[in-house]
């Protein structure tokens, strides 16, 4: 017999059965008020007991409190015999399962979209550092870092700012190679210039046989930045040719980044700009380089990697030296310095002088040249400040985003990054590794502990 | 109307802090010592003659819906400014219930009925008796008013069924009773078919009397009464979900018990307590106790 005729015909004999059960006394039958206090529950505990134990056995009571229950007014919008399967354990345990998993993924992938875009600004900054300064793993604006000179505090920021960027990375090369349409094809694109770059990274590793870790992690500070920055658009760096220090510092956290980065560099499809194939103009006046994906891609192209704010790029150039020369500055390649605001950008051309951009790099105006000083690294906190840093000490700063001051700079030697939280708290990182912070725009610096 | 219970001076200011809750409007012209009356019957009728403690007349006075009290008070002395609050309140609402009870035509009637009980036609020793006098503010004055059309309802039905069975038992049109069992094709196919049946009965009767109440008023509501699982939850204070899952739970220990009882104490095979079940399926839909008694 099949289980389910047997629990219907039980029911039907459990429905007699109930039928003809025992009779409560009808002296103890509810009146009316009884009745509509026993059905409002207001009635005291005991009371209630009571009540259920009368109309448990008193059909005449019971069908009195079943017409009640039909008079109610939300009956028509309650819940339907016929529906009753839906709370069946059998069917909400998968259901659970299932909108916990998405609420889980929409509340891993909303954060990272934030970041998406906030990340940005400090990755720029020190894209071009070799050194292991402290890094804000947010905008300026928001972040909450705040820059210690001391080695291990540097060590410890530059882990606490890179490991959710890496990671959020890798999650967005899992987003994006789901939702971009392109993707496979980029991909396949990738495949075929993966060849060239194995080499390439073969060359840089001859090149520094010494420090081999540091060739994937700590002289990639730079990379691990970039890649960590991109993410997705890690294999969009340009290659870069101009030799820069590589202090070894923060090597763990370094090779973290790294190695996560790798990782979602692997699965990501490409999405840089060509701009890192041909060298950008060194002194453009007015630069009408690109559409604003090629600029942004440009800004990958240079010195900096993408930042993966939701631009889109174009298909990448080759990128043989991508991973393992990007340490290396290449004067020819511009510097640009991302703001939170998408559109305005600050880039450094040539070297020496200062552009700025307010439609997503379509067209850069100059600000500022320095002939006599190497810029090398920058950062915007808002789009209206930012720091940019150079050879022999040098630090220029800007307040509105249009008028440039030197600050006083607490060394004479070349400086390689900067990271600032505002106009006033600022820390810059010397060639040496020595470490400066200031919290009043320069009028004073402190000193901190060298990096190595 | 139960006796109203005097309240002691002692609860003066307690009468007199109710009436300002109830806060009934000046132009309904309820006195406090009509309230306090009102509040004395509403005692009588919880205690019932029993001598409960201060403490708990204040507890039991201070559960009451205060306001729908007052209302009903103005309205059983008639005001006139009560009834056109209490008709714009409650008309449409006990229209619907009385339709939602008894159907369209019947509950207008229903409905109908109560108005004039309501309103007190009636008058004895000088003074108008109204329904009203028995809401006692143990709930609120919308639920009481569906809880007399629910009574009223059913025991017109019970009365109606008792005429009809009668009349239909005497009735030319059908000389067989309505509880007349039509015996299966196969009914004496199987000379074991009566006590695998009486088996049955006996067994479920037993596993059925030892419920515990509210599984057996869960099961109750739903197999006799054909209660959705969110009325029942209203009814017994549950969610539909708990509900639903106690009363298949309650289902299947009932089922098993039948079961168990079958194979163990009436030492019945497994092909044997199919049987009972095919048996029993087979005098569906009629009642089984009345086909048993029949047979045996």
């Amino acid at each position: 017999m099949n289980p389910r005729d047997n629990d219907r015909e039980f029911g039907a004999m459990l429905r007699r059965g109930l039928a003809s059960g025992p009779a409560a006394p009808e002296s103890d039958c509810f009146d009316a008020s009884q009745l509509a206090a026993y059905y409002e529950r207001t009635l005291t505990a005991e009371e209630i007991r009571a009540c259920d134990l009368h109309v448990s056995n008193c059909a005449h009571c019971r069908s009195q409190l079943a017409a009640l229950a039909r008079a109610e007014p939300e009956r028509v919008a309650s819940g339907s015999r016929p529906l009753s399967w839906l709370w069946d354990w059998r069917l909400l345990v998968p259901v659970t399962a299932a909108l916990t998993i998405f609420i889980a993924w929409v509340t891993v992938r909303k954060p990272f979209e934030a970041q998406k875009t906030a990340s940005v600004a400090p990755m720029v900054a020190q894209s071009q550092a070799p050194a292991a300064a402290p890094q804000p793993a947010l905008p300026p604006a928001s972040q909450a870092v705040e820059v210690q000179p001391a080695e291990s505090a540097q060590a410890k920021k530059s882990e606490v700012t890179a490991s959710p960027r890496a990671k959020s990375t890798d999650s967005l090369s899992t987003v994006e190679r789901r939702s971009d349409a392109d993707a496979n094809k980029r991909l396949a694109d990738e495949k075929s210039r993966a060849k060239p770059r194995k080499e390439s990274d073969a060359e840089a590793k001859k090149k520094a046989p010494a420090a081999p870790e540091r060739t994937r992690g700590g002289s990639g500070v730079g990379a691990a930045h970039g890649e960590a920055a991109g993410g997705a658009y890690a294999q969009a760096m340009p290659p870069a040719s101009a030799p820069q220090p590589a202090p070894p510092a923060a090597n763990e956290t370094v090779e973290v980044q790294s190695g996560q980065v790798n990782g979602s560099a692997q699965t990501a499809p490409p999405a840089a700009a060509p701009a890192a194939a041909a060298p950008a103009p060194h002194k453009a006046t007015t630069t009408q380089n690109a559409p604003a994906a090629r600029t942004f891609g440009g800004a990958a192209g240079g010195n900096v990697a993408g930042s993966g704010a939701g631009v889109s790029a174009p298909k990448a150039a080759p990128q043989a030296e991508a991973v393992t020369s990007r340490f290396k500055q290449d004067e020819s390649k511009p510097i640009v310095i991302p703001t939170p605001d998408a559109s305005i950008f600050w880039r450094v051309a040539g070297s020496d002088e200062i552009q700025f951009s307010r439609d997503v790099g379509a067209t850069w105006q100059p600000q500022l040249t320095e002939p006599a000083l190497r810029l090398a690294a920058g950062i915007a906190p808002t789009p209206k400040i930012c720091w940019i840093v150079g050879s022999g000490g040098a630090i220029l700063r800007t307040e509105d985003g249009e008028t440039w001051q030197r600050v006083k700079s607490p060394t004479p030697k070349d400086l390689v990054s900067v990271v600032a939280q505002d106009a006033n708290v600022a820390t810059i990182t010397a060639s040496d590794g020595a470490t400066f912070t200031t919290k009043n725009g320069g009028r004073s610096w402190k000193k901190g502990k060298k990096s190595r | 109307m139960p006796t109203p219970l005097r309240f002691a001076p002692e609860f003066a200011s307690t009468v007199q802090r109710l009436y300002k809750l109830a806060a009934a409007p000046s132009d309904w012209a309820l006195s406090a010592e009509a309230f306090r009356e009102a509040l004395e019957r509403s005692a009588a009728s919880r205690f019932r003659g029993a001598q409960p403690a201060a403490r708990e007349i204040n507890a039991y006075l201070g559960s009451l819906n205060l306001p729908d009290l007052a209302l009903s008070c103005a309205c059983g002395a008639g005001n006139s400014r009560a009834w056109e609050e209490f008709i714009s309140r409650y008309r449409a609402e006990l229209y619907r219930a009385a339709r939602a009870i008894a159907g369209e035509s019947a509950g207008r009637e229903l409905a109908d009925s109560l108005y004039a009980e309501l309103y007190g036609l009636e008058a004895r020793e000088g003074r108008r008796r109204t329904l009203f006098d028995y809401f006692h503010g143990r709930s609120k004055l919308g639920t009481w008013l569906r809880a007399i059309l629910a009574q009223r309802y059913v025991n017109e039905l019970r009365r109606t069924r008792r005429t009809d069975s009668l009349d239909a038992a005497t009735s030319d049109d059908d000389p067989r009773p309505v509880t007349e069992p039509v015996a299966p094709p196969n009914a004496a196919s199987d000379p074991e078919r009566g006590r695998y049946l009486a088996l049955l009965q006996a067994v479920l009767s037993e596993a059925l009397a030892a419920l515990e109440p509210h599984d057996r008023l869960r099961l109750s509501y739903y197999y006799i009464e054909d209660l959705t699982l969110a009325e029942i939850g209203r009814l017994v204070g549950e969610h539909e979900a708990t509900v639903s899952r106690k009363l298949d739970r309650a289902r299947r220990d009932l089922h098993h018990q039948v079961d168990a009882a079958l194979r163990v104490k009436k030492r019945l095979s497994e092909a044997q307590v199919q049987l009972c079940y095919e048996y029993a399926r087979e005098e569906w839909p009629f009642d089984l106790t009345r086909v048993l008694s029949k047979k045996e």
